[in-house]
């Protein structure tokens, strides 16, 4: 199922110099098959739940679309860069759609033993 | 050919009595002249039409009632070894059938295994969980060859394995082909660099001794493998009398404690400290080590980080801060590092990027002291130390030994004003852990219903059906499944976890699981090991052992299809050099046929389940394996998992 979702528009000029301007719109169906595609599954889960320290969780609710681009593109951690080259803006608001879509979780009380 | 070239030579010792008739025969054969026929020297060559028909000229001496493999037995029996794991071989046949059939008493018990690097593996998940090596008997040259690897990750782990080496020394008994190849000159040479020490005796004698103190060094910490070779000739050869020969008493030596001088500088820095964190690698090597650093600990009321070497620290202990290590570290003042593998590691971040960089996490005025053993035999070729660390206070020392007397010199430095301190610092402490733990238990809720299984929910999983049992996780895949099980079990005894490879050689696991769960069955306990579907792959016959000496053992696959840490480092190099990553996964995916573990499992006689990918289906499939188990034997389920 395809879903549009609106997103914030954000420019940032990172250190690199290059402009990143992202689009207003993401597919989400789309966004899933680039996240799945784009290898960012293999570090932070097929949902975006984070691996430990392999990678953070990204969703549900993730971190503001022009802090999310910006770290994609020029990683201040271990996370290899993903430039333009390799995934396009569009790919990248579609992405962002895709983790946005990702429900909320069960209540952890209802599913795991009490501490 | 000359004539003389032409004599059968007897084997050495073992044919004394047939060389003195067959010397009486050709004594006999020159007296009458005979030269141009001489009979043989003893019979004709063995297996040949001739000797199988005719009747022998001369009475050969073709047995004997005891040899030296009896009497190396008993030593072995002396080291109180359970068991010997090993895929048989002729190199070491007598000490094989006097294993068999020497009746001098209960020996070890011979462990049949299909490869020897499962030999030794098995080995170092049992002296984890019992606390003494198990032997293991290989080849001298196609066996050790098999076993290196896993003989590289018991001597990183610095756990002892006992390995028994069969050879072939004297070129002039060897048999023709496969003895020869099967011989060396210096067998353990190609371990020598990561193993503690080893010795190729010439005598039993010999044997005996070096036996004995193989078994000292291995067990004197750091702990490590040793290797002792046996000569094939050595094994077989009769033994007329054992009147020169005893069996020498074991000596034990005590671990060393760090200078008392250095412990109490320790002492005062830790109680002088505003923040003190304790950080444990491969600290608490019994039971006692455990309950020492749960004391020195409580007497400082100091954050511990465990690293999970060994089960240095109950996890759900208020104290404990691995969960928010970091943190922990950013504000310690002094860190007392114990059997660490990598202090440098655990105190700096680093950069895998183009331009590799790292950074100090720890304040500028921290002071580091180390207590770790393994700076008494630091290796030269192998580069295990981890990067050089610029420490405070370092003794070359066993944690676990000195933790007593650490303690002891803490309280005395304690007094009613440090007290209060101690106690405040008690109370923000089990606040920042119960903090955690509720956002591990929220962590864990993502992705709870996704399809393959997360590896959160596999865990929680596991947990709920193991939690009521006498439970060990004898392997928990580590970094591979995130660390769910030790942010989200409740760890709070010795054997519930044993620590990893040590030398992250892949193929440790399911040989290691079945292992430790051989040492655990005699306990009672439930053996968890939650297998990497790769490091099955290396060595799944391993299985069929644990089938075969009905090892209960529950093994639940985290089956996410490929060699997932490769999948991740090409994609890394991939992006770095913008070629966009669809060929991450040349090459280190298990796909296209997928596996299917229940019926690799089935095949080796082991109760299995699978492909399970759906997470409803998990615990219903955990709970009649975990029946299978409980009533003695393996069972394995094959889950399909995410990635991470």
């Amino acid at each position: 199922m395809k879903g549009l979702i609106a997103l914030p528009m954000a420019t940032l000029v990172l250190g690199a110099g290059s402009p990143v301007q992202e689009t207003a719109v993401g597919d989400r169906e789309a966004g899933r098959l680039a996240y799945v595609e784009s290898g960012c599954s293999a570090c932070h889960g097929l949902q975006g739940q984070g691996a430990g320290n392999t990678g953070s969780r990204l969703a549900p609710d993730p971190i503001p679309f022009p802090a999310f681009s910006a770290y994609i593109r020029q990683p201040t951690g271990n996370m290899p860069p993903y430039t333009a080259a390799v995934l396009g803006p569009d790919a990248l608001a579609d992405m962002y759609a895709f983790l946005e879509s990702i429900p909320d979780p069960p209540d952890a009380d209802s599913i795991l033993p009490a501490p | 050919m000359t004539e003389e070239r032409k004599k059968p030579v007897n084997r050495r010792g073992f044919l004394k009595g047939a060389a003195a008739a067959g010397a009486a025969t050709l004594a006999g054969a020159a007296e009458s002249g005979a030269r141009a026929a001489p009979a043989p020297a003893v019979a004709p060559p063995p297996m040949s039409p001739e000797a199988e028909s005719a009747a022998p000229q001369e009475l050969e001496v073709l047995t004997a009632e005891t040899s030296g493999s009896d009497f190396m037995v008993d030593v072995l029996r002396a080291l109180d070894l359970e068991y010997v794991c090993s895929n048989p071989g002729s190199s070491f046949r007598g000490i094989h059938e006097a294993l068999a059939n020497y009746a001098g008493g209960p020996g070890p018990e011979f462990i049949t295994c299909t490869h020897e690097e499962s030999s030794v593996a098995m080995a170092h998940g049992y002296a984890k969980i019992e606390g003494k090596p198990m032997a293991v008997m290989a080849h001298g040259t196609v066996g050790l060859q098999h076993a290196a690897m896993a003989v590289y990750n018991a001597y990183c782990d610095r756990v002892p394995v006992y390995l028994i080496l069969g050879n072939t020394l004297d070129a002039s008994v060897r048999r023709p082909g496969v003895e020869w190849v099967h011989s060396v000159q210096d067998a353990a040479q190609m371990v020598r660099d990561y193993i503690k020490w080893d010795d190729t005796p010439v005598s039993l004698e010999h044997f005996a001794e070096s036996a004995m103190r193989a078994y000292m060094v291995a067990m004197t910490p750091p702990m490590g493998p040793v290797v002792l070779v046996a000569d094939s000739e050595l094994q077989e050869r009769p033994l007329e009398s054992r009147d020169h020969l005893t069996v020498p008493r074991l000596t034990r030596t005590t671990p060393p404690q760090g200078d008392s001088a250095a412990v109490e500088e320790a002492a005062r820095l830790l109680v002088t400290a505003e923040f003190p964190v304790i950080v444990a690698d491969r600290a608490a090597r019994t039971a006692a080590g455990m309950e020492g650093l749960v004391e020195l600990a409580e007497t400082l009321e100091a954050a511990v980080i465990d690293q999970g070497g060994r089960m240095n620290f109950p996890s759900r202990h208020p104290l404990n801060q691995t969960a928010r290590a970091r943190a922990a570290l950013a504000e310690a003042d002094v860190i007392l590092g114990l059997e660490m593998t990598d202090f440098w590691g655990r105190t700096h971040a680093f950069r895998d990027q183009i331009h590799r960089t790292w950074r100090s996490i720890i304040r500028d005025d921290a002071r580091l002291i180390s207590i770790n053993s393994g700076d008494l035999a630091t290796p030269s070729n192998y580069q295990v130390f981890q990067r050089y660390t610029e420490v405070d206070l370092a003794m070359a020392a066993d944690a676990e030994a000195t933790l007593p007397a650490l303690t002891e010199a803490v309280r005395r430095r304690l007094d009613g004003d440090r007290q209060r301190v101690l106690d405040e610092r008690r109370d923000a402490l089990a606040g920042a852990h119960r903090d955690i733990h509720e956002r591990v238990r929220r962590d864990a809720a993502y992705a709870w219903n996704a399809s393959p299984v997360s590896t959160a929910r596999l865990s929680a999983e596991i947990w709920n059906q193991v939690r009521e049992h006498d439970w060990s996780m004898v392997v928990g895949s580590g970094n591979s499944l995130s660390q769910w099980p030790q942010r989200l079990w409740r760890f709070d005894r010795h054997y519930q976890r044993i620590g990893e490879s040590g030398g992250y050689g892949v193929g440790y696991g399911a040989p290691a699981a079945v292992g430790a769960a051989l040492a655990n069955r005699r306990h009672g306990r439930l053996s968890v090991n939650i297998q990497n579907d790769g490091d099955l792959m290396y060595g799944p016959g391993v299985l069929w052992t644990a089938a075969r000496y009905r090892i209960p053992l529950l093994t639940v696959m985290h089956n996410n299809r490929a060699y997932h840490q490769e999948v991740m480092h090409i994609q890394r190099m991939a992006n770095r050099f913008e070629r966009g990553i669809e060929n991450a996964g040349f090459g280190n995916t298990l796909r296209d046929p997928d596996i299917d573990f229940a019926k690799v499992a089935e095949g080796m006689g082991v109760y299995s389940e699978g492909p399970i990918e759906r997470p409803a289906d998990v615990a219903p499939a955990l709970r009649r394996a975990i029946d299978v188990v409980r009533n003695g034997e393996p069972a394995l389920l094959d889950v399909v998992t995410q990635p991470r």
